[in-house]
């Protein structure tokens, strides 16, 4: 009996693997030809939002995605926060090089940005030509990024040079959604206004005509120099929240304020890179009456 | 012994077939496991010391893979989950066993904090309906919480972008709550188009708005000068929409449409211009759950 039944799982693992090896072969082929037939929603190209904050904010279709590429670019920080599902994979690290601040990058010579800009270059054409030669070999690859890839995300050049490749973005937790659940509050219930304004230094005077509810990606800017700015185009009474951290379960805080006072409350205190400011009234909206 | 032979070569047969079919089994149930391990391994520590006991989830999106690991260990870690009908269904392998409580209605909320009495006949009874509804619904939370039940809140997409669950954050608000952040079937949408929503050459600010707010076209009139990337969310009428755009913008302004973001096999997307986007749609019938995205940066290319 036992001997048969070994027969039995020689022939069946056998005919297992033949049956393996022809799906594969086939699927690459599918895979590198032409993945515009392939099956919706698969690529050899992803996108991957890992979402924000701590790594539990990582969505099941992203780590599914992760899963299933053979290579995965990002940055070494990325790595280590998701090394469990990085086991095995190919590594290619997507940082390039140094990066300075606005205001760092205004102190450099001339001779000394041409450098900067040139080796940037030269490393951006090595990491495509690199991913290029991982796609010719039929492996899939994911480029993983934080936060919403779409806004403000410096990964979307990705999908421009890889436009052949009919690339997929999987969407992740942005650090504003982390934000808004830090705040809990509705952020489309301002007492005036139903609509939201994600914007940034630059833009901050076009967008507050008609004073929406408005959402600055700071990335770095001069917090003072932002709020004196913003008293020149909302009353002063106006609500400001600030949140920190967004999405890390230990560090997440949050200040509130007028703009009146906010700077008060800041005071000398430095804030991290990583913080958001809303500003509108949605912040002190209630849906019950006070009784 | 022929009668022998006959038997024992049939009950080879039969211990062969027997043998076939364990084989068999084994690699069904190994290749099962296989396919159910995708049921992503949830880890993640406590780490208030004090268990907030109410949580607002936000779902995210489309399929069920775009919750984060966060909302299903939150799910995982709660006695009673309040979700709608579809919710449930989305979620119906995390959901066994939990207790569940049906929150289906948007007019739940849409009469939260509202005195009936300010209302006139269907309106006014409506109100009274969904607020008994409601009320039963908070008292069935209340008692659960009274029993040291812990209770998640299912919300969809983000909560806090035109989340219908946003007064049970109120109401319970002494218990102190955790919301878990979700993705918006904006991030999904943005996905879909695969185009970054802050790149275009006028502005790099994304305004979002919703189809029947009556500062809609106030906001129009504001971002036509500025040319800001705007988003609405499930506009009613899409020729009005259409109509009160031309106003303001040129004909050749880029707009996209996206349905159904998030559902790897219903996702739809429509592009084309203000001139043209209304031919292109055909048949609205189909168009459901949808967002309308108006700029430039639907054409834009750094190259």
């Amino acid at each position: 009996m036992l001997n048969i039944c070994k027969k039995e799982i020689r022939i069946q693992t056998n005919l297992l693997a033949i049956m393996i090896f022809f799906l594969t072969t086939f699927f690459l082929q599918f895979g590198t030809t032409n993945n515009a037939y392939g099956k919706k929603g698969e690529s050899v190209f992803y996108l991957v939002s890992v979402g924000v904050g701590d790594a539990d904010l990582i969505t099941v279709r992203a780590i599914d995605t992760i899963k299933k590429s053979d290579v995965i670019v990002c940055r070494e920080k990325t790595k280590e926060k998701f090394a469990e599902y990085l086991k095995g994979k190919e590594f290619l690290d997507s940082s390039m090089g140094r990066r300075y601040s606005k205001k760092n990058r205004s102190k450099l010579t001339d001779k000394e940005k041409k450098a900067w800009s040139e080796k940037r270059r030269k490393r951006r054409a090595e990491l495509v030509s690199a991913i290029r030669s991982q796609i010719a070999k039929g492996k899939t690859v994911s480029v993983l990024d934080s936060g919403d890839p779409l806004i403000y995300g410096p990964k979307a050049w990705y999908l421009e040079e890889f436009k052949d490749l009919n690339p997929i973005v999987v969407p992740g937790v942005s650090c504003f959604n982390a934000a808004n659940a830090a705040l809990r509050k509705s952020i489309t219930s301002g007492k005036e206004t139903r609509s939201v304004v994600l914007t940034s230094r630059r833009d901050i005077e076009k967008m507050s005509g008609h004073h929406p509810t408005m959402v600055i990606f700071t990335m770095g800017t001069e917090f003072k120099d932002l709020i004196t700015r913003l008293t020149k185009l909302y009353p002063s009474q106006t609500p400001i929240g600030i949140v920190l951290y967004a999405g890390y379960k230990e560090k997440e805080s949050v200040i509130r304020g007028t703009l009146k006072n906010i700077m008060n409350k800041v005071g000398d205190e430095k804030l991290p890179f990583e913080h958001l400011i809303y500003v509108g009234d949605f912040l002190e909206q209630k849906m019950k009456r006070d009784r | 012994m022929i009668e022998d032979l006959i038997k024992g070569v049939l009950v080879m047969k039969i211990k062969r077939l027997m043998c076939f079919f364990m084989v068999t089994l084994t690699f069904l149930v190994i290749s099962l496991e296989y396919g159910c391990s995708a049921r992503t391994p949830i880890q993640g520590k406590a780490i208030s010391i004090e268990k907030p006991e109410f949580y607002l989830v936000g779902m995210g999106p489309g399929d069920a893979d775009l919750i984060t690991l966060r909302g299903l260990k939150t799910i995982e870690d709660a006695d009673l989950i309040v979700c709608s009908k579809r919710a449930q269904d989305k979620f119906a392998s995390y959901l066994e066993g939990k207790e569940l409580l049906d929150s289906s209605s948007y007019k739940l909320s849409r009469y939260y904090g509202k005195d009936c009495r300010e209302f006139k006949g269907k309106e006014r009874k409506e109100c009274e309906s969904f607020t008994n509804k409601r009320n039963t619904l908070i008292g069935k939370i209340r008692k659960a919480i009274g029993e040291g039940k812990t209770v998640a809140v299912l919300g969809g997409g983000d909560p806090f972008i035109y989340g219908p669950s946003v007064w049970f954050l109120e109401e319970f608000a002494d218990l102190n709550p955790v919301a878990v952040p979700g993705l918006s079937s904006f991030n999904a949408a943005n996905a879909a188009l695969a185009k970054s929503v802050t790149s275009s050459k006028p502005t790099k600010s994304v305004i979002l708005t919703i189809g029947y707010s009556p500062e809609s076209h106030k906001i129009i009139e504001d971002l036509a000068v500025h040319k800001a990337t705007m988003v609405i969310y499930m506009p009613k009428d899409l020729k009005d929409l259409m109509a009160k755009l031309s106003a303001h913008y040129p004909p050749e302004t880029p707009i996209a449409i996206v349905s159904y973001a998030g559902y790897k096999e219903k996702e739809r997307i429509i592009k084309g211009t203000l001139e043209t986007i209304l031919d292109k749609i055909g048949d609205e019938k189909e168009l459901r759950l949808y967002l309308v995205y108006v700029g430039d940066f639907l054409t834009y290319r750094r190259k």
